[in-house]
């Protein structure tokens, strides 16, 4: 058993210990036998979507993400197909705001994004910097209702997001998808109305970095899940040892939540 | 200058507040300083004009203390007397506490010269009031981005507000400071030929993958450390200045690094080769202010490691090595000089989220752990500690470190017995603390160290004792 993981851009999207998550979602494929394979993937190299199982998009400093949309937007319609066909996507606050139709900058111009899920982003007057606790929408996390695997969050153990937040865009989500959680702290997708990421199809956007996946295995162990189920394999993962990983993110929750 | 009324009234209840301090036994700039910025918002200017030698500033994300207080060592084997704000109080209140420390009770300064550590995202307010002489730029790398914005803004920042009157003092190896010399006339570079650490090809995580200038993505030849090394620009030309002053012949032999600049030999009792460049800051700087090289010498020789910079102490279990951790190019360059000492390991990392260890913690995960990974087998155990330990257990679980060599202790004074339990005497300790459990971890250590000295000597009183 092999599962691709492609990290695009590292060499500019690796803000914040976003490499964390790459580290996470392949020690949790070798753990289980499961063979992962990296690729890396830069600007103007080729990239193959139907090769792929897991597609990373990580956070880049404003000028870097602002080269990288027109290099994307020259693969726009691949992904697109790659994303109704169920590839498995993490896009973390620059990777997540480019998947959206468009970035309004300060001074009302608006840079197109990719236009794959219905949302977007409004550049900001402050920044929303700190840590985050994120309730997991009810279905947030729920596998392929056509797949006799589906669930719901009842079946986790953990039951939240554990982040941390560090962005200035304001993202807006239109009707076509639905938000990954709600927070109870920190700011989330907007500091308005409560949402945190979003959830289309086999797509996971958020602005949670702190990494994410490494304190949130609950939601690393959907991806390669959701990544497996698409490749025709039925089974449901091995059961890991997850005693530090559960305390991280506990101790994390209940710090926070106390503090609030 | 013309004087306000409120310089005065600044002046005088910051100086009686410093004396107030001193009086009650207690230390501190910050409070002073404070109180007289309150007062007169714009005192550093009044306070900064009457230095006639100059004012020295450093500043950049790495290096700035060391770097510092190695001028400021040089400076006193030179005989020359300055202002100083020594405890790494290099934020407008410290600065301006340091300055009225200096101050006399009318108005004017004690000495012609002040040397001024200034954080990089205090430069734009600093030099909205004081145009320094000299200004030292150390390095730019991720620290704290949660404080600062990214880092391209504190960069931009910086450049933007160092006056042209001033001269640069610039790391000709690092691409993000090197560009400051980019249509400045008034600049002196410095860097490194190699290190026996340079190699080819990094693997590190690192800033400045793109040219400052245009964007296109800079080709490297050789790598020292980080992004610091020998690049150039494929698109506009822009590449490693000739440095002025050139460090060759780098190596560390007997618990000295040892370099040469010219036929001129140098030496610092420092570890780790990213303290080669903050020597060779201040060596420019000092030979810039009109200093010779012999003294230079004597003053980089001269210069024992400030507080929990490889500080060494001397235990009843062995001696313990302790350095603060605090980014992750930083932090990669202690775990090779751990790795270096070719010993087995017991390390013990202290990792605090308050705001001057930076909140966000997710830098640990570009600090290359696996590398300890790697070596595992040397390593008797990695105790966790901080408010943030189970995060790192966590983090070098990913790294490939043996859950059952990982122990998670959030009470410090605990935390260093486990360390030193069952410790054999071939066995190294490192004791790897953010900044806000520095200074606790410190003291805690002094204490023993005392503890274990006297043990020492009653030993040997003892043993005396029993021979007559």
């Amino acid at each position: 058993m092999k599962l691709t993981i492609c990290h695009l851009y590292p060499d500019l999207l690796d803000l914040y210990g976003d490499r964390g998550n790459i580290l996470a979602l392949a020690a949790r494929c070798r753990w289980r036998g499961i063979e992962p394979e990296i690729q890396e993937v830069s600007l103007g190299e080729s990239l193959d979507f139907t090769g792929m199982d897991i597609l990373f998009l990580g956070g880049g400093s404003d000028r870097e993400q602002g080269i990288l949309v027109q290099d994307l937007m020259r693969r726009e319609k691949d992904l697109r197909q790659a994303i109704e066909n169920g590839l498995v996507v993490l896009g973390i606050c620059g990777g997540y705001q480019m998947l959206g139709n468009y970035y309004q900058m300060a001074g009302g111009e608006k840079i197109p994004g990719l236009g794959i899920l219905d949302l977007w982003t409004i550049a900001g007057t402050k920044r929303l910097i700190g840590n985050v606790v994120a309730e997991l929408h009810p279905t947030a996390l729920k596998i392929d209702s056509e797949s006799n695997l589906a669930r719901d969050n009842s079946e986790l153990k953990l039951r939240t997001l554990v982040g941390f937040e560090n962005h200035s865009g304001k993202t807006y989500l239109g009707k076509g998808v639905s938000p990954l959680g709600k927070v109870s702290v920190g700011h989330g997708n907007n500091d308005q109305d409560g949402t945190e990421g979003v959830r289309y199809r086999n797509v996971f956007g958020t602005y949670l970095h702190g990494p994410l996946l490494p304190k949130n295995p609950h939601l690393t162990d959907i991806l390669l899940e959701l990544a497996l189920i698409r490749r025709g394999f039925d089974s449901c993962l091995t059961e890991l040892d997850d005693y530090l990983e559960t305390l991280a993110h506990k101790t994390m929750v209940n710090k926070l939540l106390k503090q609030a | 200058m013309k004087r306000t009324w409120r310089f005065w009234v600044a002046l005088w209840v910051g100086k009686f507040i410093t004396i107030g301090l001193q009086i009650s036994g207690k230390k501190g700039t910050t409070l002073p300083g404070k109180i007289a910025q309150k007062i007169a918002p714009e005192i550093m200017k009044h306070l900064s004009a009457s230095y006639t030698e100059g004012i020295v500033i450093v500043t950049g994300t790495n290096g700035k203390t060391t770097t510092a207080n190695l001028l400021a060592s040089i400076l006193r084997e030179a005989g020359k007397s300055f202002a100083f704000n020594q405890a790494g109080a290099n934020l407008v209140t410290g600065i301006t506490g340091a300055l009225l420390q200096n101050t006399q009770w009318n108005g004017s300064s004690s000495t012609k010269l002040a040397l001024l550590e200034v954080d990089e995202a205090t430069v734009p307010k600093f030099c909205g009031q004081v145009t320094p002489s000299l200004a030292i730029v150390t390095n730019f790398f991720r620290d704290q981005l949660d404080r600062y914005g990214e880092l391209d803004t504190t960069v931009h920042l910086v450049k933007e507000s160092l006056s042209p009157e001033t001269l640069l003092i610039l790391n000709a190896d690092d691409p993000l400071v090197a560009q400051f010399g980019l249509g400045s006339v008034r600049t002196c570079f410095y860097g490194v030929e190699s290190t026996p650490d340079s190699c080819l090809e990094s693997h590190e995580t690192r800033e400045a993958k793109f040219c400052p200038a245009c964007g296109i993505e800079l080709k490297y030849s050789l790598f020292h450390y980080g992004q610091l090394g020998f690049y150039h620009c494929q698109g506009c030309g822009f590449h490693r200045p000739e440095p002025h002053v050139l460090a060759q012949n780098v190596v560390a032999a007997d618990d000295l690094l040892n370099f040469q600049v010219g036929a001129a030999a140098f030496s610092t009792s420092l570890q780790g080769y990213y303290n080669l460049y903050n020597a060779l800051a201040a060596l420019t700087a000092a030979r810039q202010l009109g200093i010779e090289d012999g003294l230079i010498a004597k003053g980089l020789r001269a210069f024992i490691p400030q507080a929990g910079r490889m500080e060494r102490f001397r235990l009843t279990g062995g001696e313990v090595t302790l350095t603060l951790v605090k980014n992750p190019t930083g932090f990669n360059q202690v775990i090779q000089t751990i790795l270096s000492a070719d010993k087995p390991l017991r390390i013990m990392i202290g990792i605090n989220d308050l705001a001057a260890d930076g909140r966000d913690i997710s830098w640990l995960w570009d600090v290359d752990f696996e590398r300890l990974g790697m070596r595992e087998e040397r390593i008797q155990h990695i105790i966790c500690s901080g408010l943030r330990a189970e995060d790192m257990a966590l983090r070098l679980k990913y790294a490939g470190i043996p859950e059952d060599k990982l122990v998670i202790e959030h009470s410090l004074p605990a935390a260093v017995n486990l360390l030193q339990q069952g410790r054999r005497g071939d066995e190294a300790a490192f004791l790897l603390p953010t900044y806000t459990l520095l200074f606790t971890l410190r003291e805690l250590l002094a204490e023993q160290q005392q503890k274990a000295g006297l043990t020492v000597i009653e030993d040997r009183t003892r043993k005396e004792g029993a021979g007559t």
